[in-house]
C-alpha cells in the first residue's frame, strides 16, 4: 500500500452528494478526482490518469453512459462504478459489452459508502490483473 | 240391464177387456152360426121347393107322355078302317097286299111317333106284321103285360126292360078291337127310353152338374133303377139297392113314402132328394141336387159373412189390443218415459263409448274375452272371432314399458278386488301383429242384478303420441329448468301480486326455507330477502322497463356480499309479472376493488418513478452526509486526530462533547429517517410495472420454508414476536409443479404476510390474556396446494382478525393500523402489487374479529403468453 494511491474519478452533477462522496473516498486514502459534468471529465482525462470511476448517470450534457464509453477509449484500463439515483436505470448492452454488469451498479442513496470504496479497491486489483 | 217384463195381467181392466173381446167373438160367431143355420135351413127349404117343382114337373111329364104313348096306340087301331083292313087281312092272311099295307101302316107309327118298332101281333102273341122284317121278339116282361091288356081290352104301357144288347126299351101296347068288341089284334110300339124318355127324365131346367132325375120302382126287397142314371151310365134295370138301406133316397121312394131328404145317395154324397109316385105307375120319381152344389153358395156366403164376423172379431181384438196398449202406455208413460231416457243415455254412453276411440273388450268372470270394439281390434291385432273366449291374458298382452316386466292386467284386480281400477302409467301393450303401444287402461266390473261381479269390461286407448308428447313436454320443461338452473344467477319469476311462480335452483340459496316449496308463496315469505324487490316488481311491471340496482351489500354469516339485482318485466303473452334476477358480483366487486387498487399502486408507482431520482439524491446527501460526519468524528482516522490537534483540542474532547450533548444520536436520527425514506421510495417504486422478466419455476414449499427461516431471523419482527413460539402448521399438497415466479418478490409477499399476522397474534395474544380466557399459542397454518389454473397459497392465523372497514382497506397503500413509526405501511400492498400485477395472480384477505385472519395467494402456473 505504499505504492501510489488508487486514483478515483467522480463525476456527479450534484454539488453536495459529489462533495461527500469525494470527502469519504479521500478519507478512505484514494486520491480523488471529481467533475460535475461528463465533457470536464473527458477534458480532464489525458493530463489525469485514473484508475476508477465513480460515474453518476443523470448529468446535464453528456449522459454517463456516453461518458463511461468514451472514457473506457481514451483510457482502455479504465475501471467504472455506476452510481445513479434513477430507479428505472438498466444497464445498456454497450456498458455490458466492456464488462459493466451488475455488480459495477450501486443506488442512491447509499446508507453505507463503505460498499462503494470496497468496490474501488476491487476493481483497482482487477484492474491492475488487467493491465498487467 | 233388461227391459222390465211386460205385465199385461196386472193391468187393472185388462181383464175386462179380454172378456168384452171374448164377448164380442163369441156373439160374433154365434151370431154367424145362427145365421148359417138359418140360411141353409132356409137355402135348403127353398131348394126343397125347387126340386119338388122339377121332380113334380118332372112325373107330369112322364105321366104326361105316358098318355101319348097309349093315345098313339089308340088312334089307328080305334079307326074303321085299320079295323076292316085287319078284318079283311084275317080272312085272306095270304094277301101279301094287306100285309104289305099294315107294315107300311106300322112303319108310319114308327117314324111318326119316333118309335123304334112298332109290331101288329096276334092276341095270342103271334106276329102278324111289323115296321122292321124280322123284328127282336117281344119279351117276357112285356108279354105280362100283353095279357093284362088283353083281358082289360085296354092300352097299357110295359115296364122298362132290357133287350138282349143291353139297352132299356118299354113298350106300349093296345088292342084293335072289331065292332063288337072282340080283340082283333094288338097293336105294339116299342120305344127305346134312352131316345126320348130317358133324356125327359134327365133333363134339368137349371144348370146344375149334379142335380138328377131318376125312376125308381120296387121290385121285391129291391129297389131298382129304372132309369140311366146321369152320374152313372149303364145303371138303368141293373142297378139295384136292398130296401134295407133306408137311408137311401131311393129306397125310401121305393118304399112309397113321398117327401123329401138330405142324405147320401147312392155315391155316397149328400144330397137333396125329393121323390113322388108317379100317377098310374108303381114308378117313382126322385130328384135330387148334390147338396154341396145347392149349399154352397149359402157356405159361400155363411163363410164371407163368417169371415166378416172373424174379422169383426179381429177388429174388435185389434181395437181392444190397441185401447189395452193405450192404456198400458198411458199408465206406463213415465216408465217408458224413463225406460227411454234410460235407453237413450245407454245408447248415448255407448256411443260416445265407441266414438273416443278407446279399445273396450269386454271380458267374463273367468277372464276370458267376451267381446273387442274395432278399435280394441286394432291395438291388439286380434279379430273379434278369433278373440272370443281366450284368456284375456293372451289378447291383452301388456308389460312395463320401461322395465319390461308383465303386468298384473287390470281385469283380474278387478275381478279379485271388485273395484275399479284406474290408469297405470307407463304400460305397453303389445299388438299381436308386432307394434307396440303405449297405452292408459282402465277396467270397471260389470255388475249383475244381484250385484255380483259377471264381468269386466277393459278400456285403453293408445298414448303413445300423447306420451311422446309428454315427454317431449317434460323435457322441454327440464331444459328449461336445467337452462335456469345452469344460469349463474338467482332466478324468480313472480307474478303482479307478488306471487313466486318459477324460481331457479340459484334462487333456493335466498329462499327463506320456511316453506316446502316457494312455488306459488307470496315472495316476501318464499324469498324475505328480496321482498323489498316488490316495488320493483309494480314499477316495472308498469313501466314495462327494466330495473336494476347494483352492488347492494347484503350481510349473511357475518360476510357481506355484494348483488347485482334486475327486475325485467314480463308482459308478454298475457302473463304478467317479473323476473328477479339476482347476480352475486361480490367476486367482480373484490376485483374491481382490486383493479381499484392496482390502479392506484400503479400510479403510486410510476409517480415515485418519476421522482425517485430527484428524491433519491438528496437522500443521498443526506445519508452520505451524516455518514461523513460519523467518520471525521471517528479516532481510527489519522487525519480527524491531526486537524484536532491543529485546532488545540482533543479528538476525545470532541467526541466527549459530542456524545454529551447527543450529537452522535442526532445523526444517527437523521441516518434513520433518510434511510426509512429510502426505503418508503424504493417499496413506491415497486407499484410501477416492470415488463423486466427475472421469473424462474420455483417451488412454493421450499420458498415458503426459506422465507420462514428468514422470518425467524429478522430483526424488526424479533423485537415484538418470537418465532420460536408460533406453530407452524404445515399442509403442502404433493407433487405440485413448480410456479413460475420471481423469487424475491415473493418471498417478500410471504414475509410481509407473516410479519402482519405475526403483529396482529402478538396484539390479539394480549387481548385474550386480559380477558383471562386461556392464552392461545399463536398459529399459523400454511396450505399449498393446486387449485385450477393457479397454485395457491393460504396463510392462516388465530389472531383477533379484523373488521371489514379495516379488511376493505387493507391493501391500500399508507393504510396501517400499527403504530406510527412501526412500517412504511406498504407492505401488504407492495405484496398486492407483487401479486397481481407482477405475477398476474390473486390476492385476497378473509376475516372476521375474533376468527383470525386467513390471506390467499393465488400464482397462476403458467405465465401468460406462454
Amino acid at each position: 500500500m505504499n505504492k501510489a494511491p488508487v486514483r478515483v474519478l467522480v463525476v456527479d452533477d450534484e454539488e453536495r452528494l459529489r462533495r461527500s462522496l469525494v470527502s469519504f473516498m479521500e478519507d478512505e486514502g484514494f486520491q480523488v478526482f471529481s467533475a460535475s459534468s461528463g465533457e470536464e471529465a473527458l477534458a480532464m482525462l489525458p493530463d489525469t490518469p485514473v484508475d476508477v470511476g465513480i460515474i453518476d448517470m443523470r448529468l446535464t450534457g453528456m449522459d454517463g453512459n456516453d461518458f463511461i464509453v468514451a472514457a473506457h477509449q481514451a483510457i482502455p484500463t479504465m475501471r467504472f462504478l455506476i452510481f445513479t439515483g434513477s430507479s428505472d436505470y438498466r444497464i445498456p448492452a454497450v456498458l455490458r459489452a466492456i464488462g459493466i454488469d451488475q455488480e459495477h451498479l450501486f443506488r442512491k442513496p447509499l446508507p453505507d459508502m463503505g460498499v462503494l470504496a470496497e468496490a474501488v479497491r476491487r476493481e483497482y486489483r482487477a484492474g491492475i490483473g488487467g493491465c498487467e | 240391464m233388461g227391459l222390465a217384463p211386460q205385465q199385461h195381467d196386472h193391468l187393472p181392466g185388462s181383464k175386462t177387456l179380454l172378456l168384452v173381446v171374448l164377448a164380442t167373438a163369441l156373439l160374433m160367431l154365434g151370431g154367424t152360426y145362427g145365421y148359417f143355420r138359418y140360411e141353409m135351413a132356409s137355402m135348403r127349404e127353398q131348394h126343397f121347393g125347387a126340386i119338388s117343382s122339377v121332380a113334380e114337373l118332372k112325373a107330369a111329364q112322364i105321366h104326361q107322355w105316358r098318355l101319348e104313348r097309349i093315345g098313339d096306340t089308340q088312334l089307328n087301331p080305334k079307326s074303321w078302317f085299320f079295323r076292316e083292313a085287319l078284318v079283311e087281312w084275317q080272312r085272306k092272311p095270304d094277301d101279301d097286299r094287306l100285309r104289305r099295307a099294315f107294315e107300311e101302316g106300322l112303319k108310319l107309327y114308327e117314324t111318326a111317333y119316333g118309335y123304334e118298332d112298332a109290331l101288329l101281333l096276334s092276341p095270342d102273341g103271334t106276329l102278324l106284321a111289323s115296321s122292321h122284317p124280322d123284328p127282336i121278339p117281344v119279351q117276357a116282361e112285356t108279354m105280362r103285360v100283353f095279357e093284362i091288356a088283353l083281358r082289360e081290352k085296354d092300352s097299357r104301357l110295359s115296364e122298362f126292360y132290357l133287350m138282349p144288347d143291353g139297352s132299356a126299351h118299354i113298350d106300349v101296347m093296345g088292342p084293335v078291337l072289331d065292332a063288337a068288341g072282340k080283340t082283333l089284334a094288338m097293336v105294339l110300339l116299342r120305344s127305346d127310353a134312352a131316345t126320348y124318355l130317358y133324356p125327359l127324365i134327365q133333363t134339368w131346367p137349371v144348370p146344375s152338374h149334379s142335380a138328377e132325375t131318376f125312376l125308381i120302382m120296387r121290385d121285391g126287397g129291391e129297389a131298382v133303377y129304372l132309369s140311366e142314371l146321369k152320374l152313372e151310365p149303364g145303371s138303368a134295370l141293373t142297378k139295384r139297392v136292398p130296401l134295407s138301406n133306408t137311408e137311401l133316397p131311393a129306397v125310401r121312394a121305393a118304399l112309397g113314402e113321398a117327401g123329401r131328404i138330405q142324405a147320401p145317395d147312392y155315391r155316397g154324397v149328400e144330397v137333396l132328394a125329393d121323390w113322388r109316385a108317379v100317377p098310374g105307375t108303381t114308378w117313382y120319381l126322385i130328384a135330387k141336387v148334390d147338396a154341396s152344389e145347392l149349399l154352397a153358395e149359402t157356405r159361400y156366403r155363411t163363410g164371407a159373412v163368417g169371415l166378416v164376423s172373424l174379422l169383426c172379431v179381429l177388429i174388435v181384438a185389434i181395437t181392444a189390443r190397441l185401447i189395452h196398449r193405450r192404456r198400458q202406455s198411458e199408465l206406463f208413460a213415465e216408465l217408458y218415459s224413463s225406460e227411454r231416457e234410460q235407453r237413450e243415455a245407454e245408447a248415448q254412453f255407448r256411443l260416445i263409448l265407441y266414438s273416443i276411440g278407446d279399445g273396450v273388450i269386454t271380458a267374463d268372470c273367468n277372464a276370458r274375452v267376451s267381446k273387442l270394439n274395432a278399435v280394441a281390434e286394432s291395438l291388439t291385432g286380434w279379430a273379434q272371432e278369433e278373440a272370443l273366449g281366450k284368456p284375456i291374458t293372451e289378447v291383452f298382452r301388456i308389460v312395463h314399458a320401461e322395465t319390461r316386466q308383465p303386468v298384473e292386467c287390470p281385469v283380474h284386480r278387478v275381478l279379485r278386488e271388485g273395484v275399479v281400477v284406474g290408469l297405470a302409467n307407463h304400460t305397453a301393450l303389445l299388438s299381436k301383429n308386432g307394434p307396440e303401444y303405449q297405452i292408459a287402461d282402465s277396467g270397471a266390473p260389470i255388475r249383475g242384478e244381484d250385484g255380483g261381479i259377471t264381468g269386466v269390461v277393459l278400456v285403453f286407448r293408445d298414448v303413445t303420441e300423447e306420451y311422446a308428447r309428454q315427454r317431449e313436454l317434460a323435457q322441454m320443461r327440464s331444459l328449461l329448468q336445467n337452462t335456469l338452473d345452469s344460469m349463474p344467477s338467482a332466478l324468480v319469476a313472480v307474478d303482479a301480486q307478488g306471487q313466486v311462480i318459477q324460481h331457479n335452483m340459484r334462487a333456493m340459496a335466498w329462499a327463506s326455507g320456511a316453506q316446502g316449496s316457494a312455488i306459488d308463496a307470496p315472495l316476501e315469505q318464499a324469498f324475505p330477502l328480496l321482498s323489498r324487490q316488490l316495488e320493483r316488481v309494480r314499477e316495472a311491471v308498469a313501466t314495462r322497463e327494466v330495473m336494476e340496482e347494483t352492488k347492494i351489500p347484503m350481510v349473511t354469516d357475518g360476510e357481506t356480499r355484494y348483488h347485482n339485482v334486475t327486475v325485467f318485466p314480463l308482459t308478454e303473452n298475457g302473463v304478467v309479472g317479473a323476473v328477479i334476477r339476482v347476480d352475486d358480483v361480490t367476486d367482480r366487486v373484490h376485483l374491481e376493488e382490486m383493479m381499484v387498487q392496482s390502479e392506484k399502486l400503479n400510479s403510486i408507482g410510476s409517480l415515485a418513478a418519476g421522482m425517485a431520482h430527484e428524491i433519491n439524491n438528496p437522500l443521498g446527501i443526506m445519508l452520505q452526509s451524516a455518514q461523513n460526519v460519523v467518520r471525521r468524528f471517528s479516532p481510527d482516522l489519522e487525519a480527524n486526530r491531526r486537524v484536532a490537534e491543529e485546532c488545540g483540542v482533543s479528538l476525545a474532547q470532541v467526541r466527549r462533547y459530542c456524545e454529551e450533548r447527543e450529537i452522535f444520536a442526532f445523526i444517527e436520527d437523521i441516518r434513520e429517517g433518510g434511510s426509512r425514506a429510502s426505503a418508503i421510495v424504493s417499496n413506491m417504486l415497486q407499484f410501477s410495472r416492470r415488463s423486466e422478466s427475472r421469473m424462474q419455476p420455483a417451488s412454493l414449499p421450499e420458498l415458503i420454508e426459506r422465507t420462514l427461516d428468514l422470518a425467524s431471523h429478522d430483526y424488526d419482527l424479533k423485537k415484538k414476536f418470537d418465532f420460536r413460539h408460533v406453530e407452524i402448521v404445515r399442509d403442502y399438497e404433493e407433487g405440485l409443479p413448480l410456479v413460475p415466479l420471481i423469487v424475491t418478490e415473493i418471498e417478500q409477499v410471504i414475509l410481509n404476510i407473516l410479519k402482519n399476522g405475526a403483529q396482529a397474534m402478538s396484539e390479539g395474544g394480549t387481548v385474550l390474556a386480559a380477558d383471562g380466557v386461556t392464552h392461545e399459542r399463536p398459529r399459523f397454518g400454511i396450505r399449498v396446494y393446486a387449485a385450477g389454473e393457479f397454485g395457491a397459497i393460504d396463510i392462516e392465523d388465530n389472531g383477533p382478525g379484523m373488521p371489514e372497514a379495516v379488511r376493505r382497506r387493507i391493501f391500500e397503500p399508507f393504510f396501517t393500523t400499527k403504530p406510527v413509526g412501526s412500517g412504511t405501511g406498504l407492505g401488504l400492498s407492495v405484496s398486492y402489487m407483487i401479486v397481481i400485477n407482477t405475477h398476474g395472480g390473486l390476492l385476497d384477505v378473509k376475516s372476521e374479529p375474533g376468527r383470525g385472519t386467513k390471506f390467499m395467494v393465488r400464482l397462476p402456473l403458467r405465465r401468460a403468453g406462454e
